[in-house]
């Protein structure tokens, strides 16, 4: 390629795609043009449904059998991509463009070792075979693994998901691609290792000058990651422009919207509501005449409903699909900012004592909890952070009276102790500590109606009968904001959303003194997801419920908890008033995950290397040594601290004192 | 992870535009028609009687359209009639097997563990000898009759449609709805029957049109072997035994129909079972 054109790698151009659906053909992409840059990294975001990975298949020509390009162009370094050769075809996909998908675990073929697996693409490249394994060894070395002679002759199911996305990211550059297509690659992978992986990306990105296509529905990956942006909304590019002003000045009533729906680190539950985004995505091939987004927009006027509006540019080298972008920053909210009145108690509900839970594997113990303390307060949000193999999920259910937990452990509620397993629990007592799961679809049986799911709680918890609890059932889903017309629905006609708020209203079926929320959002969309932690809010205010909210989203929970409590490896290492937790000083494993959250905010970050060791032989000493930046020496190695109570109501469990991590920490900024 | 959620409009939708189906459906169709309407549809007495020895194995003609048997019977109104037998039979074993296979499932899947553990192999140890060798060995300790087919046929599917269950099931009480009943102190019972059973009817319909066919074929098989139905009944499986001898004086008709009534069946059932598969496992 010659080396002066400034000409962009990747040039899309009025993109059109169609799903053909039973006989017809509806459209899924419309009019979408945009350009990358040599070295650019641009990034598509946009809610599911608005057709962000439908535009990457285009360009890899990975469109399924039912779905046709319908009409624009895409083209490549100048040549077009569209109507390739099968040859063609191979050797674009070979040398010019690479892919990496969501899920690494089925990206790679479980059952042929890595470096066979990589090889391949050098094989592919045409490398002969004799200097192929040094590079695979130098690939892996350069997505930092840390040893890659030995993860060579690893299957896929020896690594953690982390290390896999590595490998997938290693064989997508071992061609040293003109284009890069990422499609959500963090999606799925703790905090920490999603900004391990990112910062890995960006420092290949540099180094292999390469042009990235970044596609994610999270606002903050798209913020840090990208140099420009498009917003994708029913398969329309709503704004584009340089992800800074996107973000910081949006002029499109839709980036306002979801930009709005975020939990950012200012504000908390007890300040303003999050506002939403009225309203549902339209079908795929709806038939709309104006603006695909008017029928959600508060400042939409006639003209909106009757015309489309053309992606016009504005000032600032940024464009908006909006006839009026300039009143977008003034939109008015969609609910009430006044947040809803709480009453404040501070009488202890649930107060789990010396908590430990021990599985057995193999033949070996696996010690998931060990003498958890930690007392929830009436009416109170406290949360639960920590990487996946920290013990959270497995407290919940400790609680919840799924698994029971070892002997000695003794959980209070209202200063009754708990039976440990559900069925040996009384009526009152089960209706008492409910839950709220993450993945609505798999939560409500999807041959059940809401009638059915909500009614079968009441009439269970409440001991009533048929009459009663269809009354109760009514009330339940006006208190979830949900409209009598779903009464009779089956799960498969409600949205995500619908389906959280039906799984809400069935844990308050019986008035729950507590109810676990265990990552009750993560599996919903921006604006979805404000609107139930809104939800869960009011009806916190409502009954005076106590919420067990398990989270990896640190801005989530900094906007709903009250108190935070920290676990890694089946232990609590620091709990407190989450003001007193975020604010710091912290526990360094706290510090670790708060700079590994993608945020809005750029800031300094530390990074915690490797893994989350094996729950089964825990490390000596302190659980956080191995992986621990602040680590001062032999006594973290040898001596477990105790998670001293340093302050009224706060404890932490390190060896350093507060006052010198707090001087540690200061100086990071 | 996303749940299918294939509605039953949609399931039919792909059911009438599947050729494999209707094709299949069509030829089940001939055959059940014939097995209630037989009587009407035979041209002679499907039993015979006694003048017809005279006529015997007389090759097809204008007059027997499938010629005569060793007996004399008009071989096209034994076939016909014959489909009765074999279709009850059939059905009526693989009801049976389904309705134990499915209760012994949910209860294996549902439980685990230990009891995963002893009964999984206890159907493993049956499912390793083969079928028709257990149904015989079964047939010879209780005598031939058409009732000891049915269960013996029946209970030996067991294990099979158990086995399909047990990882239905499996897979559905990894979802969260079950932990939510739990958490509601449901009990076993209403857990399995009612949350998890109507979530994996999909799976039984699926294996119970797969296992007609095969049980049509063993129902055949055993009656051919000379165990089970009775001999006065018209049956085609005892047709071809019974017939199979002449093959060498080159007398074929006795033969050939009845076992081209079996093959169409069996084809039948099975584009049928393949129909439906279609439909309910995207």
């Amino acid at each position: 390629m010659s080396e002066a054109a400034p000409k962009p790698i990747l040039e899309v151009e009025n993109l059109g795609i169609d799903y053909k659906i039973g006989t017809e053909w509806k459209t899924a992409i419309r009019d979408v043009s945009f350009t990358i840059d040599r070295q650019e990294t641009f990034g598509l975001v946009g809610e599911s449904g608005c057709g962000k990975t439908t535009v990457a298949m285009a360009i890899m020509h990975y469109l399924p059998r039912n779905g046709r390009v319908s009409s624009g162009s895409i083209r490549l370094a100048g040549r077009d991509l569209v109507d390739l050769s099968p040859n063609e075809l191979r050797d674009v996909r070979v040398n010019q463009i690479s892919m990496v998908y969501q899920n690494p675990s089925t990206a790679l073929n479980p059952s042929i070792r890595i470096g066979a697996q990589v090889a391949d693409v050098f094989e592919l490249m045409g490398v002969p075979k004799d200097e192929r394994s040094q590079r695979v060894i130098d690939i892996l070395a350069k997505v930092q693994i840390a040893d890659p002679a030995r993860v060579v002759g690893r299957y896929p199911h020896q690594l953690s998901g982390g290390m896999l996305q590595r490998v997938v990211i290693a064989m997508a550059i071992a061609s040293e691609p003109t284009l890069l297509v990422l499609d959500e690659p963090t999606t799925g992978l703790d905090a920490t290792v999603e900004a391990e992986v990112l910062d890995l990306v960006s420092n290949l990105r540099d180094d292999i000058g390469t042009s990235v296509l970044y596609i994610s529905h999270s606002l903050a990956v798209i913020r840090r990651m990208c140099d420009r942006v498009g917003v994708l909304y029913a398969g329309r590019l709503m704004a584009e422009g340089a992800a800074e002003a996107v973000f910081t000045d949006p002029r499109h009533p839709y980036t306002v919207g979801l930009l709005r729906s975020l939990p950012s680190s200012e504000i908390g539950r007890d300040e303003a509501t999050l506002d939403t985004i009225p309203g549902f995505l339209p079908p795929l091939g709806a038939d709309i005449k104006g603006c695909v987004y008017a029928d959600r927009c508060a400042i939409a006027e006639d003209i909106c409903r009757d015309v489309e509006p053309d992606l016009k540019p504005l000032t600032g080298n940024r464009f908006s699909r909006c006839h009026f972008p300039d009143r977008a920053p003034d939109l008015p909210r969609a609910v009430a900012a006044e947040p809803p009145v709480r009453q404040t108690e501070t009488e202890p509900l649930v107060e789990i004592s010396n908590v430990s839970k021990t599985f057995i594997q193999d033949g070996h113990p696996v010690y998931a909890l060990n003498g958890i303390d930690l007392t929830i307060h009436v009416g109170e949000t406290v949360a639960l952070v920590g990487e996946s193999g920290s013990g959270k999920t497995t407290l919940a259910k400790v609680l919840l009276g799924i698994d029971a937990p070892d002997e000695g452990s003794v959980i209070t509620l209202s200063g009754e102790e708990l039976a440990a397993e559900v069925r040996d629990r009384g009526q009152e007592d089960v209706g008492a500590v409910q839950m709220v799961f993450q993945n609505p679809d798999s939560a409500l049986n999807r041959r059940h109606s809401v009638r059915r799911i909500i009614g079968r709680a009441v009439r269970l918890l409440r001991g009533v009968g048929r009459k009663p609890s269809d009354e109760r059932t009514r009330d339940l889903l006006a208190e979830v904001r949900m409209g009598m017309e779903y009464y009779n629905a089956k799960p498969r006609h409600l949205s995500g959303g619908l389906k959280q708020r039906v799984a809400i209203a069935r844990a308050f079926a019986g008035s729950p003194a507590l109810v676990v929320c265990d990552e009750p959002t993560s599996a919903l969309d921006v604006s979805v997801q404000a609107a139930i932690i809104n939800l869960l809010a009011e009806l916190q205010a409502e009954e005076n419920v106590a919420y067990l909210f398990i989270s990896h989203d640190l801005n989530v929970v900094r906007y709903l908890a009250d108190r935070v409590a920290v676990m890694y490896l089946g232990r609590l290492m620091e709990v407190g008033p989450a003001k007193r937790v975020f604010g710091g000083p912290h526990h360094p494993y706290t510090e670790a995950l708060l700079s590994a959250a993608p945020d809005l905010q750029e800031g300094a970050r530390i990074r915690l290397e490797g893994e989350i060791p094996s729950a089964s032989e825990p490390p000596p000493g302190c659980m956080f040594q191995t992986r621990c930046p602040r680590k001062i020496g032999e006594i973290c190695e040898t001596i477990e601290p105790d998670l001293v109570e340093t302050e009224a109501g706060y404890s932490i469990r390190c060896h350093i004192p507060v006052a010198e991590l707090g001087r540690l920490q200061a100086t990071r900024v | 992870m996303t749940v299918p959620t294939t509605s039953r409009v949609q399931r039919w939708h792909v059911i009438r535009r599947s050729p494999t189906f209707w094709v299949g459906a069509a030829i089940t169709l001939v055959w059940v028609l014939s097995a209630i309407f037989g009587d009407l549809l035979t041209p002679y007495d499907p039993l015979g009687t006694p003048q017809d020895v005279l006529n015997r194995l007389q090759p097809p003609s204008a007059a027997n359209w499938f010629g005569t048997d060793e007996l004399g019977r008009d071989v096209l109104s034994r076939v016909i009639v014959g489909a009765r037998q074999v279709l009850t039979v059939s059905l009526a074993a693989t009801v049976i097997g389904t309705i134990l296979g499915t209760a012994l499932g949910l209860v294996v899947g549902y439980y685990g563990g230990l009891v995963d553990d002893i009964i999984g192999r206890i159907l493993d140890a049956f499912l390793s000898i083969p079928l028709v060798i257990t149904a015989m060995l079964a047939l010879a300790a209780l005598g031939p009759n058409t009732f000891g087919v049915i269960l013996v046929i029946g209970l030996v599917f067991t294990p099979l449609i158990a086995k399909t269950v047990r990882a239905a099931v499996l897979a559905e009480r990894q979802l969260d709805y079950v932990t939510a009943a739990q958490l509601l102190k449901e009990s076993s019972f209403y857990i399995l029957f009612v949350e998890i059973f109507p979530n994996v009817t999909n799976v039984i319909i699926v294996e119970f049109t797969v296992r007609l066919g095969y049980a049509i074929f063993t129902v055949l098989a055993l009656s051919f072997l000379g165990f089970g139905l009775e001999p006065s009944i018209p049956d085609w499986g005892l047709a071809i035994s019974q017939h199979y001898q002449y093959l060498t004086g080159n007398i074929w008709w006795p033969v050939l129909f009845p076992a081209l009534a079996i093959a169409s069946l069996v084809v039948g059932i099975n584009l049928v079972a393949d129909g439906i598969a279609q439909a309910f496992e995207n």
